[in-house]
């Protein structure tokens, strides 16, 4: 999978998550938005910007 | 749905839908004007979401609902129902003298002005604690700090049954200064050692 398909992936992922977490004030609710939306989408957005460096030879 | 989560719905499908576009854009080539459109889709977008989000997470932390989503907050819950009008956390919820949506947080945050974000980052080592220290869930709990009366007075404060009723009239500044304690007169609060022996209040409809 290449970069931006990942990048896509984690960020799709973490928008769902943070829009599921909101809808019941319980404190599992919080700790899915706080544990897995956040580093998603944090994820997602850093792969995004930073790429990872190619080796030399290596495919894109 | 409320206004928030209404927006978080809205720009988390605007975000998707840039995405989808970068993906696509992507497959070909990633020129400037896909990446820049990348960075709305990938970092503006989910970063307004996330902003959006954890405002409305916090502002959901203050509820009655998430609170008692601690099973070690329930019987606190339950004491909010206690059928006898000395009990001063059952009188306020039942009386609405608090917002019955916020009654643990009406009472138990402390009003100073980074007194949320301190009750925040207690309520947040009472998580870390639960799942990963250990704490045994039936041990009783306690106060960090006595219950100042700075909390009683924030609603109380200039309210006429308050500063006219019989027995407050001779020492408004003692409460104001804190030399005595509201609870040194109201001292029945949420009576959990005793809960089992008192009748419950069944409001004829729930909230």
């Amino acid at each position: 999978m290449n970069r931006i398909r990942l990048s896509a992936l984690l960020t799709i992922s973490g928008l769902a998550v943070v829009t599921v977490s909101l809808f019941r004030p319980h404190v599992y609710s919080f700790l899915l938005f706080l544990v897995a939306g956040v580093p998603a989408i944090v994820a997602g957005a850093v792969l995004f910007v930073f790429p990872p460096r190619q080796r030399k030879g290596q495919a894109p | 749905m409320s206004l928030p989560t209404v927006s978080v719905i809205g720009l988390g499908l605007a975000a998707v839908a840039v995405i989808l576009v970068v993906v696509i854009r992507a497959e070909a080539k990633l020129n400037r004007s896909t990446w820049t459109l990348g960075l709305l889709g990938f970092v503006g977008l989910p970063g307004l979401v996330l902003l959006l989000g954890f405002s409305h997470q916090m502002e959901q932390a203050g509820t009655t609902k998430f609170c008692l989503s601690c099973h070690e907050m329930q019987p606190y819950g339950v004491s909010l129902r206690i059928d006898e009008s000395d009990h001063l956390p059952a009188a306020h919820f039942q009386n609405k003298r608090i917002p019955r949506d916020r009654a643990c947080y009406s009472c138990h945050t402390t009003y100073t002005m980074f007194g949320g974000v301190n009750d925040k980052v207690r309520g947040a080592r009472h998580v870390w604690k639960h799942f990963f220290a250990g704490r045994d869930g039936d041990a009783p709990l306690h106060l960090y700090d006595p219950f100042l009366n700075r909390e009683c007075l924030h609603c109380h404060a200039g309210a006429r049954s308050y500063e006219e009723s019989f027995g407050h009239e001779d020492m408004l500044r003692d409460l104001a200064d804190e030399s005595v304690s509201c609870l040194d007169c109201h001292d029945t609060t949420h009576a959990i050692d005793t809960i089992e022996d008192h009748e419950l209040w069944k409001p004829e409809v729930e909230e």
